[in-house]
This record gives C-alpha cells, sequence and structure tokens, in this order.
C-alpha cells in the first residue's frame, strides 16, 4: 500500500491509520451523499455519475482498481484511470496526478498484499450479499402481493434501481476501503 | 478440501481433477435445467425459493464452504453444532448422515494453506457477483431510460430482475467453492 496520496499537488502523508480511516469516512460520507441526491434522480445520467464516483474515488484516493490511490492494482496491472484518460487535461491541471512515473513496486503487491487482498475480498463478499437479498426481498414483496415493506408505493423499477446504484458504490470501493481501514500504522521513508 | 464424497452410503473418489470438474458441470446444468424448468411450469410463482434449497443442498451434499458436508470444508473453520439428541432416521436411512468429527479433528479445519486458496477464490467470486449486480442494473437503468427496448423480451420485467437475482444468488451460494473445486490439482489419495 502506498503511504502518501498526491492531492492538489501536494503530497500527503497517509502513513498514519488514522488518517486512512478518516479518509475512508469521508469518501463514504461523500459517496452515501452522492448517491443519494441520484437516488432522487430517477435517471440514466444519476447511474453514470454514481459509476464515475466510484472511479474517481478509486482512481485518486482508495486506488486497487487502477493506478494511483492508495492501495496497488488488485490485478498487478498498470490500469490507467478512465476518468484520467478520459479528461486528464483538467486533472492535471489540478495536479490529481503522480508526480513521477509509477515503479515496479507501485504496480506489483507483494505475497503479503497480495493475502490481504484476497482476505479483504473474502470478507466484502459476505457483505455484499446485501445486494442481491434485498432486491430479492423487495421483488417477493410485490410478487406475493404482500407490499408490506415501507417503500411498497415506490415503483418496483425506480426502488431496483436505487438498489443498485447502492450497491454498486458499495460493491466498487469496499475491499479497497478495508484495506485502508485496517493496515496498521506504516514506516515513512526517511526522505 | 476432501477427496473423497460420502454419497449415500458409497464412497466417491474425488481425488482427479477431472473428476471434480465433472461434478461441477453437473450441478451448474442441474441447476439451469430446475430453473428453466420451474419457469415453465409456474413463473417462479412460489417455487423460486427452490432454486436456493437446490443451491443449499448442493452445497450441503456435495460442494461443502458454507455448509458442513461436501467436499471443501467450512469457510468459518468452524465445526458442525453438536446435538444431544440422536440423528435423524432420515439422515441413517439415506445414509448421508456423516459423524460429528472430534474437535482436534482436521476434517473442518482449515490449514494455512487452505485459508489463503479460500480467499483467493473469493477474490475471484467477486468479480463475477460484480457481473450478476451491473446486469439487473443495466437492465433497470434500460427501463429507466427506453422500456421499447427490452420489450422483445418475452418476459414481464419482474420476472427478468427476480431470474436475474436468483442466478446471482445462486451462484453466489455456490461459485467459491465450485471455483476451488475446479482448480485444486489431483490429489492423492490416502492408501
Amino acid at each position: 500500500m502506498n503511504a502518501e496520496l498526491v492531492l492538489m499537488g501536494k503530497r500527503i502523508s497517509m502513513a498514519s491509520r488514522t488518517r486512512r480511516r478518516w479518509l475512508v469516512v469521508f469518501i463514504y460520507v461523500g459517496l452515501a451523499g452522492i448517491t443519494g441526491l441520484c437516488t432522487l434522480y430517477y435517471s440514466f445520467t444519476s447511474a453514470c455519475v454514481v459509476v464515475i464516483a466510484t472511479w474517481f474515488v478509486n482512481g485518486f484516493f482508495l486506488g486497487g482498481d487502477y493506478l494511483g490511490g492508495l492501495v496497488k492494482p488488485f490485478t498487478g496491472k498498470p490500469i490507467e484511470s478512465p476518468i484520467l484518460e478520459s479528461i486528464p487535461g483538467h486533472l492535471l491541471k489540478w495536479g490529481f496526478h503522480r508526480a513521477t512515473k509509477p515503479t515496479e513496486n507501485d504496480i506489483r503487491s507483494d505475497e503479503r498484499e497480495v493475502l490481504l487482498r484476497d482476505r479483504a475480498h473474502y470478507v466484502a463478499y459476505k457483505v455484499i450479499v446485501f445486494a442481491i437479498m434485498f432486491p430479492l426481498i423487495a421483488i417477493l414483496d410485490r410478487k406475493d402481493g404482500l407490499h408490506s415493506l415501507p417503500a411498497s408505493t415506490v415503483p418496483l423499477d425506480r426502488l431496483l434501481f436505487n438498489f443498485f446504484l447502492v450497491a454498486w458504490a458499495i460493491y466498487a470501493t469496499l475491499p479497497q476501503a478495508m484495506l485502508v481501514w485496517t493496515e496498521p500504522d506504516m514506516e515513512q521513508d526517511q526522505a | 478440501m476432501k477427496a473423497e464424497l460420502n454419497f449415500f452410503g458409497k464412497t466417491l473418489d474425488m481425488a482427479p481433477q477431472r473428476r471434480r470438474r465433472t461434478l461441477v458441470v453437473l450441478i451448474y446444468s442441474a441447476m439451469a435445467v430446475l430453473m428453466v424448468v420451474l419457469y415453465l411450469l409456474t413463473h417462479w410463482r412460489g417455487t423460486g425459493a427452490y432454486m436456493f434449497w437446490a443451491a443449499m443442498l448442493a452445497c450441503r451434499l456435495f460442494l461443502g464452504g458454507y455448509y458442513t458436508g461436501g467436499l471443501v470444508k467450512p469457510f468459518n473453520n468452524k465445526g458442525p453444532r453438536r446435538y444431544d439428541m440422536p440423528p435423524p432416521l432420515l439422515l441413517l436411512k439415506l445414509r448421508i448422515y456423516q459423524p460429528v468429527p472430534s474437535s482436534d479433528d482436521s476434517a473442518y479445519r482449515n490449514d494455512e494453506r487452505e485459508l489463503h486458496q479460500r480467499d483467493h477464490a473469493h477474490y475471484l467470486a467477486y468479480q463475477a457477483i460484480g457481473v450478476s449486480v451491473i446486469i439487473p442494473m443495466f437492465v433497470a437503468s434500460m427501463r429507466v431510460i427506453r422500456p421499447a427496448l427490452l420489450a422483445w423480451i418475452p418476459m414481464n420485467p419482474d420476472e427478468i430482475y427476480y431470474g436475474l437475482l436468483l442466478i446471482a444468488l445462486t451462484l453466489f451460494l455456490t461459485l467459491p467453492q465450485s471455483i476451488l473445486l475446479w482448480t485444486e490439482p489431483d490429489m492423492e489419495t490416502s492408501a
């Protein structure tokens, strides 16, 4: 895991676990706000906004899926964030880039990191079951004509759409967030 | 992972990888057939839960993992519950009763290598479960943008959601074990 983030051109030390936990809290508060707003506007754009928000979070803060962020790419391949590829000029202008080119050490996980990655996915796998169970319960509630759930007046398409937006936001970020949350304080490189 | 399967009183040698792969193919084929038959007969009205029971049965009899019994040791590293009551007569008659292993038995305890394999299987399964979340999300999005685009499918939209989520649930319950059975090389059989 990387010990620092480059944000607005500044290097921020993330060696302290407390800082990383705060970052995770801020990210989920932000994602909750964005997803909450998107569920109000029932449109394709809102789905795109949530997907782009998770790409942004993973590409620049959490990592995991792409180069950049705290966690090294899970696949061990130097995949650029689609956000960075699509509008690189804006992001570079804002300074959201790493000052140096990624080295092999930034890309490849060592054996311990691979084990931690797999463990995080094992835990996340059990959490993500809600993404299947909640919609199933909602459908069964309608299918059997019970309408006993609180949101029973909301049309099913809309309810499921909202469920899946939340599920996607959690699915795309949870393993990385767990790694960032649980990793103990790191030793900083001596400048 | 166990190299033998107790099935209705018979001990089947599952040490060769080829046999385990055949078993996985048979299980998923049977589930696919069951799902199609249930749809044709009842449109999953009141019978959708059979898929859940079928997946549980497959775990208990063949796969293991999330339930005791089957080839893969319990993921939670815990042995089966002990009851003071004698075993059910039905299980004894069907010869599928397995005595509870003693506390020091390795029948349910995963060693370090098996724990790593378990975690890695979940890492792989997590990606597949993501797809099973994206597909209903895509359907929900399509229903938002252009409901007419899905009109060619001869199924009620609720049934599409329900079917996709049943598939996701079945995969959720069985996929990590299947990955383990599929990838584990030929085992040495005890003499």
